[in-house]
């Protein structure tokens, strides 16, 4: 059969719609959940809901850190554009091309823009394009209250009257609407406090600035871009030096030829230079010139940069919140919550604030502190792998996953502009378990402004796990006060005595002092105390005077170490000679018995010069027991003499000096301990001086308190623990009782025992004292005197004590350091030692105590 | 002369036996769904007043031609061209512009005329008239003049510029040869030309252009920056007929419509209104009702014997069906991204108006018996 030429005509004509149809049922029905899912997903947002951190407990349950309910104050432009009398104003009026200067300004003179805008007669609108046209009386509409859709797009093409002849309803509108909103504002300023006085609006435009001025760059670098089918991305690697120097000349040569490539693709002929710089930078003037730039370049393709520039504000105005200020008085979020509509952009979003209830150890608490710089890089990394995974309609199976981790890291681990992180201390060591998982609430825009977007999808925030320290309060307290008691009362004994030295007794003004406290039982540390220390409150915002503070350094934490200037190095002093002993009686058990003689110094054969004992007269003959107990440094030459550097060393490096003390805080938080425990290898010692030296702790050795109380606590125990301070906690390990390479015998340790014990409770031992008895709390132990090699104050002696109690069944290992304060251990470590031991027994706190295992306390309640 | 004889109804009635009258319910169909389209565009308005006073102006068009009586339209095409294509020259000159583009001529009371859209009338008058009166052409040079009579109003609707409707010229052109009697071994050549062609005349058409073609060319990886930029109408297009499904959101309900995200959506993106909004089912219903008005006019032009009503029908037909398959295939990412209403849909005033008028001609031509007798015989 033979068709006619229109019924060939028609069937060519149904084979298309035959196609159309084909694509339309390939569209919505085959394709249907990519499309949907798309749009979907297109009209998705996302807010981000708080989590709040894990609380840091001490021992028994008191909160030392914890997050409290806090406002932040947001900021979102292109709400308040949308919604705030005074953004219309400028946005409609920048339509016309008219630069009112600003919200401030607009606010001024709001009425005379206003009648002026009501003034517009439909074709005084006619030179803008359809989108700008839309955009105009979108506002024009707002600001007149909304009238009649149907009735304004009938104006619209229709009427030669002005807006206000046309709706005169709208301007009396206008007029009260604009006069309460200025009201509003100036209301909400009071309640933000008198710094925010008269300065809400010239803050708001300093964010319409920046946001322009993105806009700017962004709309002026794709159409760039196009001169050479790059992205914006593309182009800003190419203009942007990212090496540390200077930029080399071919570079900044290839990139001038660039930018006049891109100056001859749009007809311009620019200030190459001031181009290229304008695109570097954003400092002044870069806002004119992007400017005049985008001005140029809408002149020759007006079209295209004007959708450009269109679509570019929707993207970079949609995704644009700021945070004005941070934990807002309570009026302004009242005020801010209660009255949403007349404060459109501005809004409260909840936001924990830290807070360290007590300020215990900050220094080992940490803080918690905003995103760094790499955060905001990661994050920014991520996000733009997530944006290119997701913009593909269809992903491989390995693509899907990988976008569905990196939409989930995104969302919830990976640290966003705004978000904090714990830094230092326990907040960082633990920032895994005290921080939460940020909840979100996703948004699903279903109409225009008139409906309120509709909730999909709620995800609560988890909150962060809680952590226990293994710290005590009270004792922490304790010891702190001991500090000070401690310097107090040595003040008051020097300044009563017949010759006082005030050199030493103004130095001792200012405790620089360290005490650290291990609970031998399980190697926890319930007290370490610092002085000087600070207010968790300050580390923000007097972080750099605290840091600048190198005398008193109070964020260095003295029991752990730390970053210390060159006079505080925390030689051991005598407290060291132990190790010596120790190595002496591993080597040989009669050297317990073994005598010298102390003549005030020795001179080793082959030595260049003599070294003095503290006793200028001698101790004469002198066995271990009494050379501890007197703290004879001639006999430790002597042993030193015999044993040799590389046996000492190797005997200390078993006993852990030389090495970080295991404190799992420190572990993440190296500055913690960063120089305070070291050793020189024996290749870089030379001759028997120093060899000497080293055994009485002088020289080639530094040790933490908390290192030396850890060593007494195996002169104790023989178990050498790596402290803790962790209690409870996900990932808190328990305290690890190393096992030693080079172990003791216990009845050679007995005899160390009772070596230590003579120091404090027989007469003539250097920490024995009639006023302040350690001896009474069963205290044995090693007072140490560490010279330092700074000049003036800087010179003055560290004092040590280092030591366990009670004696007979060793239960805390402590040691307190005093740095430079120029005295000998027994003179003021012992007292502050005693203080906290006096007071601890007073308060019931040290379980030993409570178990009443110190019959001659009483006996010392009735000496007083 | 009974007083039956002048009642208006009765001559109504007459006047509709004689006519084509399947194409009044058709084309009243297709703005039925029109105005629903509009109405939802508007933001849910039941009779959105602008698209109702278009539609009542296409009306009246509609009935003025169809009274004004088929001898005067056979003896006037010349004259409707020669005036068609000095309005164009005068948009040219002083026309409105929007979007950059001169395309208006203020009438009357805010009215405004769209010249190209004229032309396309004038296009399918003179073309019918042309063939008409002449013999069927045999070989391509039987062709230059004619295709001059189209190319001279396309290239100035070209310079105005407008791509989208100077690329209804070719099919337009092309079809009204093939009714006009032309051998295939000749019509061949009219369409390997253009698709030799236009790989050339990409490198002509301006840089947007070009990168909406690109852009529509790898529409399935298009990246963000395009989404939001040359791709934008596609890829939003797309998301809206997409997201429609099997039944749509509802009148009004259109997320893409109701959030204003769909660029030009009154006008030249209408359909993905329709489709996201009623779905596969209403979309290829009202796909096929459109189609049905196309296809119903050429087929009734193949009932007449006259050769300028046949021709004239017929390229009526292909015009809305030119324009349907242009227009829709657009949204769907079938062609490039280009401008062009849908007659009769659309909120343009000058193409319903038009619609209306080509309709009310055909109606007028269709209900006379032409000039059996003709000097051709019209035989396939």
């Amino acid at each position: 059969m033979r068709l006619s030429r229109h019924i060939r005509l028609i069937l060519v004509c149904m084979a298309f719609l035959a196609l159309l149809l084909g694509r339309l049922f390939q569209l919505q029905v085959i394709e249907y959940q990519d499309w949907a899912e798309e749009a979907r997903r297109s009209r998705l947002s996302k807010r981000s809901l708080a989590f709040y951190r894990g609380r840091i407990l001490d021992k028994s349950g008191l909160v030392l850190a914890e997050d409290r309910v806090a406002y932040d104050f947001l900021f979102e432009y292109r709400a308040f554009r949308r919604g705030h009398p005074v953004a219309q104003l400028l946005e409609a009026w920048a339509l016309l091309g008219y630069a009112p200067g600003g919200l401030p300004a607009c606010a001024e003179q709001g009425l005379t823009l206003g009648a002026g805008l009501f003034a517009k007669r439909p074709t005084d609108l006619e030179s803008l394009d359809s989108g700008a046209r839309g955009d105009f009386v979108y506002y024009l509409r707002r600001l007149g209250g909304k009238p009649d859709w149907a009735e304004v797009q009938e104006w619209l093409s229709k009427s030669d009257d002005t807006f206000r002849e046309a709706f005169p309803r709208s301007w009396a509108f206008f007029q009260k609407r604009f006069s309460q909103s200025l009201l509003d504002l100036a209301s909400l300023e009071q309640a933000l406090g008198s710094e925010w006085e008269g300065r809400l609006l010239e803050r708001i435009e300093e964010e319409r600035l920046q946001l322009e001025l993105r806009v700017r760059s962004r709309a002026v670098l794709a159409a760039a871009g196009r001169s050479r089918d790059w992205s914006s991305f593309q182009v800003r690697e190419q203009l942007e030096w990212r090496g540390d120097s200077e930029a080399p000349k071919e570079w900044s040569a290839a990139r001038l030829a660039f930018l006049d490539d891109v100056a001859v693709r749009w007809q311009m002929s620019p200030n190459l230079e001031a181009l290229s710089h304008s695109l570097l930078t954003t400092g002044a003037g870069a806002f004119e010139s992007l400017g005049a730039l985008l001005r140029q370049v809408e002149q020759v393709q007006p079209q295209d940069v004007r959708g450009l520039r269109r679509n570019l504000v929707r993207d970079i105005h949609s995704a644009r919140q700021v945070r004005l200020a941070r934990d807002l008085a309570f009026d302004a979020v009242d005020r801010l919550a209660q009255l949403p509509d007349r404060y459109a952009g501005l809004f409260v979003q909840e936001n924990p604030k830290r807070v360290y209830p007590g300020s215990v150890t900050p220094q080992l608490l940490g803080t918690v502190r905003a995103a760094s710089e790499k955060d905001l890089h990661e994050y920014q990394d991520l996000r733009e792998e997530y944006l290119s995974l997701a913009r593909l309609l269809h992903r491989e199976p390995h693509q899907q996953a990988r976008y569905q981790e990196l939409r989930e890291r995104l969302w919830t681990t990976v640290l966003r502009p705004g978000d904090s992180r714990g830094r230092r201390g326990v907040e960082a060591a633990f920032e895994e378990v005290l921080k939460g998982t940020r909840g979100y609430l996703q948004v699903l825009e279903v109409g225009d402004d008139e409906d309120g977007p509709v909730e999909l999808a709620f995800s609560p925030p988890r909150h962060g796990e809680d952590i226990r320290l293994a710290l005590d309060s009270s004792l922490q307290l304790a010891a702190e006060q001991a500090i000070d008691e401690g310097y107090r009362e040595v003040r008051r004994q020097l300044s009563n005595q017949s010759e006082p030295q005030w050199g030493v007794i103004e130095g001792l003004n200012h405790p620089r002092a360290a005490f650290a406290l291990i609970d031998l039982r399980d190697g926890t540390t319930p007290a370490l105390a610092t002085a000087p220390s600070y207010d968790a409150d300050d580390f923000r915002t007097r972080y750099s005077e605290l840091a600048a503070d190198i005398e008193g350094a109070p964020l260095r934490h003295r029991a752990l170490g730390g970053g210390f200037a060159g006079w505080q190095t925390p030689y051991p002093g005598s407290t060291f000679k132990l190790v010596a002993a120790a190595e002496a009686l591993a080597r040989d058990s009669a050297a317990w018995d073994e005598v010298h003689f102390c003549e005030g110094s020795y001179q080793a054969p082959g030595a260049t010069k003599a070294l003095n004992c503290d006793s200028r007269w001698g101790h004469g003959e002198i066995s271990m027991r009494k050379a501890i107990q007197l703290s004879c440094n001639v006999y430790f030459y002597r042993l030193a003499e015999d044993l040799g550097y590389e046996a000492l060393l190797s005997r200390a490096r078993s006993l852990g000096f030389g090495e970080p003390t295991g404190f799992e805080v420190a572990q993440t938080d190296t500055w913690l301990e960063r120089g305070a425990n070291s050793t020189t290898a024996a290749k870089g010692v030379y001759g028997v001086i120093s060899t000497m030296r080293f055994a009485i702790g002088q020289t080639h050795i530094t040790s933490s308190p908390l290192q030396m109380a850890r060593f007494f606590g195996w002169l104790a125990t023989g178990k050498l623990w790596s402290p803790r301070f962790v209690l409870e906690g996900r990932g808190a390990a328990p305290a690890v009782s190393a096992g030693l390479p080079k172990p003791l015998h216990e009845s050679q340790l007995e005899r160390l025992r009772d070596a230590l014990k003579a120091v404090t409770n027989e007469q003539g031992g250097t920490a024995w004292s009639e006023s302040h008895p350690l001896s009474d709390y069963r205290v044995a132990g090693k007072t140490g005197t560490a010279q330092v090699g700074g000049k003036g104050a800087h010179g003055r002696t560290h004092a040590w004590f280092a030591g366990y109690f009670p004696w007979d069944e060793p239960r805390y290992a402590v040691a307190v350091m005093c740095e430079n304060a120029g005295l000998h251990g027994g003179q003021i470590a012992t007292v502050i030692l005693h203080e906290f031991l006096a007071s601890a027994a007073a308060e019931d706190l040290v379980s030993v105590f409570e178990e009443g295992a110190f019959e001659n306390l009483e006996h010392k309640g009735d000496a007083q | 002369m009974s007083f039956t004889r002048f009642t208006p109804i009765r001559s109504l009635t007459r006047f509709l036996k004689k006519t084509d009258w399947p194409l009044i319910p058709l084309s009243l169909g297709v703005m039925w769904v029109g105005l629903i389209v509009q109405g939802s565009v508007a933001g849910g308005v039941a009779y959105p007043p602008s698209h109702l006073i278009r539609m009542i102006v296409a009306g009246v068009a509609c009935v003025l031609c169809a009274a004004w009586g088929e001898r005067r339209w056979r003896k006037s095409p010349w004259v409707i061209y020669g005036i068609c294509i000095t309005l164009l020259v005068l948009v040219l000159l002083t026309g409105r512009s929007t979007n950059n583009a001169r395309r208006w001529i203020d009438l009357f009371a805010g009215f405004k005329l769209q010249p190209s859209e004229t032309m396309k009338f004038a296009v399918i008058l003179a073309l019918s008239k042309w063939f008409g009166d002449h013999p069927r052409p045999t070989c391509l040079a039987d062709l230059y003049r004619p295709a001059l009579l189209v190319a001279v109003p396309a290239i100035l609707v070209l310079l105005a510029p407008d791509l989208g409707t100077t690329l209804t010229f070719v099919p337009m052109f092309i079809g009204m040869v093939w009714l006009a009697g032309t051998p295939w071994r000749v019509v061949r050549w009219l369409l390997i030309l253009p698709a030799l062609l236009a790989p050339i005349a990409l490198l002509f058409i301006q840089d947007y252009q070009q990168e909406r073609v690109m852009s529509w060319w790898r529409q399935s990886e298009l990246t963000l920056e395009e989404k939001a930029d040359v791709g934008f109408h596609l890829w939003h297009s797309k998301l809206a007929v997409g997201s429609g499904g099997m039944h749509g959101f509802g009148w009004a309900r259109g997320p893409e419509n109701r959030l204003d995200r769909l660029p030009e959506r009154h006008n030249d993106f209408v359909f993905p209104v329709i489709a996201e909004e009623h779905g596969f089912v209403g979309a290829s219903f009202f796909l096929l009702l459109y189609g049905a008005l196309g296809a119903a006019a050429i087929a009734l032009a193949s009932k007449h014997r006259d050769p300028f009503t046949r021709l004239y029908l017929g390229g009526m037909g292909l015009h809305f069906l030119v324009h349907l398959i242009l227009n829709v295939g657009v949204t769907l990412g079938v062609w490039p991204t280009t401008g062009l209403p849908l007659p009769m849909v659309s909120f343009g005033g000058s193409s319903m108006a038009m619609a209306g008028v080509m309709i009310g001609v055909g109606l007028s031509l269709s209900a006379t018996r032409g000039p059996v007798f003709h000097a051709r015989a019209w035989e396939d």
